[in-house]
């Protein structure tokens, strides 16, 4: 009844919400005032106002608990202390003490928030997660009002300060030798790491991967980010230890250990200086200088569970929907957290326990529908059958789960129009090959009228398939994961950078709506370029404005550069902005230069005091070095007002000529046609023959296609055998068809084809009325590169025994005609197979094939 | 029989055995006929090659009696074009458009630089041919089945030179030599984004393939959206191998933003309608659908409005490539080269030194059966063909002759 009550009082609010937000027509945030923690008992007096029973809806039911802020921050508790925004006994004070301490217009900046983000009493074990958690539930107490409008960002001038001298990591692990991360901080990390952070680690498996012990350029790949240069003592791997994470001993001299090693690393490395002919802004670090820009205007309404990913470590992703209860996500095998925030599967799983689970069964089921929202980026376009999250027990029992085939994504639901693992699965059809190795928006939306429907990008893929169906028959006894199934199959390799699910169907405006706002935290760098406009550095005004954001592990994202004076009052003058590039830790970036060839006049008729003037729709993706704590961004111009940077390419230097190779062969054999067009002229057959042409395209592919002695096989031979056989075979029925002597005969002119094979060779002139035309026709007269003449007669038709001799050492046999004789019936038909044999045998042979 | 095919595989290789002699002038001038025309001379041509061996002991006459026999053109000349008219590079693909025309250009001693971006296109004019279709390759199909004798490439009143325009109704200035042949675009605009016509016009007439000239230095405003930057999560490969051709390719691939292929079914499915529905398409100042497809792969990417294209390549690493001005040839301030469409694109590569360059070395290898980069020797008569081939007037016959005198024999 209690939960029953619940749903009443969301989908009531939510209708409301959703009727709000239709009269509006905007596309503003919208967040969900959906509470389900079964926690909403109220003994103590009603709420008094609207604005109080949405605190006590979103916040209140929340919080109020022994083991949230309700432990002390409500009079009946032993540890009571003020402010008593969690007063148990009466929601309406807990509610004044609550609203001084929350910003409404923007939840971060909320007191309880920012409060327990400094690590007060944080309920989980990342100060930050409880603090998005109450973020939300905040959202959503000022979302019920339908207030929240996008957040105006004050833009304020960072601190002035030169572009320094930048530290930079070496390409490779043993660069600078005995000063090198693999002699000094590669064997303290596989000598104590190496049992967790190692891909095959003994005792678990735990990213990042630092200690690989084979493999020390991948170990040093993985420890970049928990190193700083700059400054060794603010390094993860010193304050992990400090914070008596797994120490070897005692963990302050295992710091000062590690610390010395970092420190010995780098000391050697010898500091980027900026080239002082560079026309350049001021420098800018994206974590401590940028702005935080608005996470943008996403419709979430109905988000009962959201997963962001924002910890960047540890063994726990945690549910920061705001709604309980919360499904934390137990990380197990293979998956790497990623900086940019995200989850990077690569085997592993993400999986919350059955019971914070069944949240999914609740709140679904009583609603009847849900959307699944996700941004993902998958490895492949090759995995099949793979599980990129759902709901179940493996891979033949689940009541919903999103996968990838190939460039599909799957759909499957589990109704009373479907077997009891959602199959048959609602795909995205091959030929639209929408699922691609890239980060992707995907929206698989249910409700028991309209169906399925698949939404990649903003753009819907699937139609929807309108069966009346029903999910009646969920079971509330499976577990939700992501990456594998909860049986551990299934796995799906690829990343996961946010996962929504909303107990509601999105609209198409509303998908394109969350889609356009895009993942990941956003940030506003100011760079400084007032001194070329005659500013001072303390009063600086104008800036290049880029909206910056982790692309992914391995670089930033530069959009909209922009310039902008502070002063509203401020209008441009004429000047130029040219060919704009970004430079990271005291040098340019060598590749991603999306803005190296522009060219921009700042001018009163484009520039508004408001926006700026956009100086390009281009985006650049700029690669990532030390990490945002640590990376020192400026941007350097060719042309600034009145500055000027001469940019010349070096000219490059032609590579040096290689040695010269072994030697090849000078000769070669003839390839398919012109073995074709050759045995065509020495027989006097056209290719245009049906018959030749019918062998030809019969063998044409099995002929030699390349000149190349060494790669000539006995099955170009045969080839070319049946080749030549055919043309002689047309050859002697041309001429055995006209008189002996008849001009007409183009070969065989004399030679008597009425006689039986017996008689018809019997004398050295009678051979030489086959041998001699055929050698006339093969041999060229006077070209001392073939065989001698004589030899190929003895061979085709010497009389008595022969004799070969090679290299190998000498055989006797007898001439072709003579052993064809030997060996056949004495017949005219005989007589016609000898000829065609001698034919085919020189025709065929070297004499013609080599060129 | 089996004893009959048994006699004809041992004799070649008794044959085999007495080659490698040294050479005359007789044998000189088979060598020249055979790798020239693919078949053996008769002996009234030998007798008239070795004469001209004695008058010009270079060979380069007894190479331009070679070339008289119709087998250079219907044989050697088709298989030496016909791989660059497919992507599978295969040998074995009937006659088609492309082949005929670079044929024809060469037998009508054209400079060769208009393969790539003349209105001109080669045609068959013997009797009984079924007539020129842009939608099909019945015609050249037909023209090839006569062989040699009736077919003879190398007749001008057989294959007949004529204006591209004229016959296939693409505007004048959109024609590029045998980048806008039927047979180019079947292979080349098929589906894809068409980048793969500039890969393997850039394989088969500058001899480099993208792979080698790789260089993410370049600005990369002309990439275009359906490029992953961060494909399977990892924006290193985009930053460190992506991004190293297509900042370059995608800066000169608005050339073909109007082009596309027409087809019904698909190449693959040989029961379809295709080869006899698939024909160039080109919309004037309309950029194709495909050049817009995949957006949301990454939407601050580059969306074409045109046909213009910049040769970032001009500068950096790639400028050994060997760029030079061609008439009209407009450049920003940096020198890249910039222009319009696929005729200005032709002419911007067919002026490199490349260009001469793999023309020359493509004729070597055909002729004289290596690679000519192997060897300095080799290399250094490369570099002297190439210079005679531009100073020539780039006579596609005079490098075929003068290939087949280096590789005469001693």
């Amino acid at each position: 009844m209690k939960l029953t009550h619940t749903i009443k009082t969301a989908l009531i609010s939510t209708l409301l919400l959703a009727g709000l937000a239709a009269c509006e027509g905007t596309t503003e945030t919208v967040q969900n005032p959906f509470s389900g923690n079964g926690q909403d008992v109220n003994d103590g007096p009603p709420a008094a106002t609207e604005d109080a029973r949405r605190f006590e809806i979103n916040v209140w039911n929340n919080l109020k608990a022994d083991n949230r802020c309700g432990q002390c921050h409500t009079q009946d508790s032993d540890q009571a202390q003020e402010p008593y925004f969690m007063e148990r006994s009466d929601v309406n004070v807990a509610y004044s003490f609550a609203v001084p301490l929350v910003n409404l217009q923007d939840p971060a900046e909320s007191r309880l928030v920012t409060k327990v983000a400094e690590g007060h009493n944080c309920w989980l074990d990342v100060a930050s997660a409880c603090a998005d958690s109450i973020e939300s539930m905040i959202s959503n107490w000022a979302g019920s009002e339908n207030t929240t409008t996008a957040r105006a960002i004050k833009l304020t001038p960072p601190a002035i300060k030169e572009p320094g001298e930048s530290k930079n990591f070496p390409p490779s692990a043993t660069d600078n030798g005995a000063s090198s991360f693999a002699n000094t901080v590669y064997p303290l990390v596989t000598q104590y790491c190496a049992a967790c952070h190692y891909e095959e680690g003994v005792t678990q498996q735990q990213s990042p991967f630092f200690a690989n012990p084979v493999d020390v350029e991948s170990a040093y790949q993985a420890a970049r980010p928990k190193i700083n240069i700059d400054l060794p003592e603010q390094s993860r791997l010193v304050l992990r230890l400090l914070e008596q994470h797994n120490c070897w001993d005692d963990c302050t001299a295992n710091a000062a250990e590690m610390q010395a090693a970092i420190e010995a690393f780098a000391n050697a490395i010898t500091p980027d200086a900026v080239d002082p002919t560079l026309v350049h802004s001021k420098a800018l670090n994206l974590v401590s200088d940028g702005i935080i820009a608005s996470g943008g205007n996403r419709h979430e309404a109905n988000v009962f569970a959201s997963w962001e990913f924002k910890t960047g470590q540890g063994g726990i992703a945690y549910d920061t929907s705001g709604i309980e209860p919360a499904m934390h996500l137990n990380l197990s095998g293979a998956v790497d957290w990623m900086s940019s925030y995200g989850l990077d599967f690569k085997g592993g799983k993400a999986q919350a326990s059955t019971t914070s689970s069944k949240k999914l069964h609740d709140f679904i089921k009583a609603a009847g529908e849900y959307s699944i929202e996700a941004w993902v980026v998958p490895a492949n376009v090759t995995q099949e059958d793979a599980h990129i999250l759902g709901y179940g027990e493996g891979a033949n029992l689940r009541n919903f789960s999103l996968g990838q085939t190939l460039y599909n994504y799957d759909h499957f639901n589990r109704t009373n129009q479907s077997d009891a693992k959602g199959d048959p699965a609602l795909s995205t059809p091959d030929a639209r090959e929408a699922l691609q190795a890239n980060l992707q928006h995907v929206v698989a939306i249910y409700d028991p009228v309209n169906g399925r429907s698949i939404y990649v990008n903003g753009e819907r893929i699937t139609g929807e398939s309108p069966v009346a169906t029903s999910i009646a028959d969920w079971s509330d006894g499976y577990v939700f994961s992501l990456g594998s199934n909860a049986a551990n199959g299934q796995s799906w390799m690829g990343q996961i950078r946010m996962v929504a699910i909303h107990n509601r169907v999105l609209t198409e405006e509303q998908i394109t709506q969350n889609f356009e706002v895009g993942v990941g935290q956003k940030y506003y760098l100011l760079f400084w370029i007032g001194q070329f406009l005659g500013e001072s550095e303390d009063d600086p005004k104008s800036f290049i404005r880029m909206e910056v954001s982790q692309f992914d592990n391995y670089s930033y994202l530069f959009l909209k550069p922009t310039f902008i004076n502070l002063d509203p009052d401020w209008t441009p003058g004429d000047f130029t902005i040219k060919n704009m590039r970004i430079a990271v830790n005291g040098k340019e970036a060598i590749a991603g230069q999306e803005f190296g060839n522009m060219e921009v006049a700042i001018n009163g008729n484009d520039y508004s005091p408001a926006e700026g003037q956009l100086l390009s729709e281009h985006g650049a993706v700029i690669a990532l070095e030390k990490g945002p704590d640590s990376d020192e961004f400026f941007l350097t111009f060719e042309v600034l007002a009145n500055e000027t940077y001469a940019r010349t390419d070096p000219v490059p230097t032609p590579p040096s000529p290689p040695a010269d190779a072994a030697p090849v062969p000078d000769l070669g054999v003839r390839t398919f046609d012109e073995i074709n067009a050759s045995i065509a002229r020495m027989t006097g057959i056209p290719i245009t023959n049906p018959a030749v042409r019918s062998v030809f395209d019969q063998y044409r592919q099995q002929l030699p296609i390349i000149e190349d002695l060494n790669a000539y096989l006995s099955s170009h031979q045969m080839a070319v055998a049946q080749l030549a056989l055919t043309s002689c075979s047309e050859r002697v029925d041309a001429d055995k068809a006209l008189p002996i002597g008849d001009s007409g005969r183009k070969m065989f002119v004399d030679f008597d084809f009425s006689q039986p094979s017996g008689s018809a060779f019997d004398s050295p002139a009678k051979v030489a009325n086959v041998t001699g035309p055929v050698l006339d026709a093969v041999l060229l007269t006077g070209v001392n590169t073939q065989p001698a003449a004589s030899e190929l007669a003895d061979l085709l038709g010497g009389s008595g025994s022969q004799t070969l001799t090679t290299d190998n050492g000498s055989y006797s046999y007898s001439s072709l005609i003579s052993q064809m004789v030997a060996s056949g019936n004495n017949s005219t038909a005989r007589t016609e197979q000898i000829v065609k044999a001698v034919c085919a045998a020189a025709v065929g042979s070297a004499a013609m094939l080599i060129q | 029989m089996k004893r009959l095919h048994y006699s004809a595989l041992i004799l070649p290789m008794l044959l085999m055995a007495a080659s490698g002699l040294q050479a005359d002038a007789r044998s000189q001038a088979k060598r020249i006929h055979d790798r020239l025309a693919g078949v053996p001379p008769t002996p009234t041509v030998l007798d008239e090659m070795t004469t001209l061996i004695g008058t010009d002991p270079t060979g380069r006459s007894a190479a331009e009696k070679a070339m008289e026999d119709p087998n250079f053109y219907n044989v050697t000349l088709k298989n030496w074009v016909t791989p660059w008219t497919n992507e599978e590079q295969t040998v074995f693909a009937p006659l088609n458009d492309f082949t005929a025309t670079v044929i024809g250009l060469i037998r009508d001693d054209e400079d060769f630089r208009k393969v790539l971006y003349d209105d001109v296109i080669y045609t068959g004019a013997a009797s009984g041919l079924p007539g020129f279709s842009t939608s099909n390759n019945a015609h050249y199909e037909a023209l090839e089945a006569l062989g040699p004798d009736s077919g003879n490439l190398g007749d001008p009143s057989v294959l007949v030179r004529q204006s591209q325009s004229s016959v296939t109704g693409l505007q004048s200035d959109a024609t590029a030599g045998v980048l806008t042949s039927r047979a180019a675009a079947r292979a080349f605009f098929y589906k894809g984004t068409n980048r793969a016509m500039f890969r393997f016009t850039m394989l088969n007439f500058l001899c480099t393939d993208m792979e080698q000239i790789k260089d993410n230095s370049r600005v990369p405003d002309h990439v275009r959206r359906d490029v992953a930057r961060s494909p399977g999560g990892d924006s290193r490969i985009y930053l460190n191998a992506c991004v190293g051709c297509h900042a370059g390719m995608d800066g000169m691939g608005g050339a073909m933003a109007y082009y596309d292929l027409a087809h019904d079914g698909d190449k693959e499915d040989a029961t379809s309608n295709f080869e006899n529905t698939a024909r160039l398409t080109y919309s004037a100042g309309q950029v194709i659908p495909k050049y817009l497809q995949n957006e949301n792969n990454f939407k601050p990417g580059f969306v074409p409005t045109d046909d213009s294209w910049i040769n970032y390549w001009r500068n950096g690493p790639n400028a050994l490539l060997g760029w030079n001005d061609w008439p009209g040839v407009q450049k920003d301030e940096k020198g890249n080269a910039i222009g319009h469409g696929l005729k200005q694109l032709g002419m911007e590569l067919a002026w490199t030194d490349a260009f001469a360059q793999c023309q020359v070395k493509k004729a070597f290898k055909a002729v004289c059966l290596r690679d000519p980069d192997d060897y300095s020797a080799d290399r250094s008569a490369v570099e002297t063909i190439v210079a005679d081939f531009k100073n020539g007037g780039y006579k596609m016959k005079q490098v075929f002759r003068d290939v087949a005198a280096v590789c005469k024999g001693n």
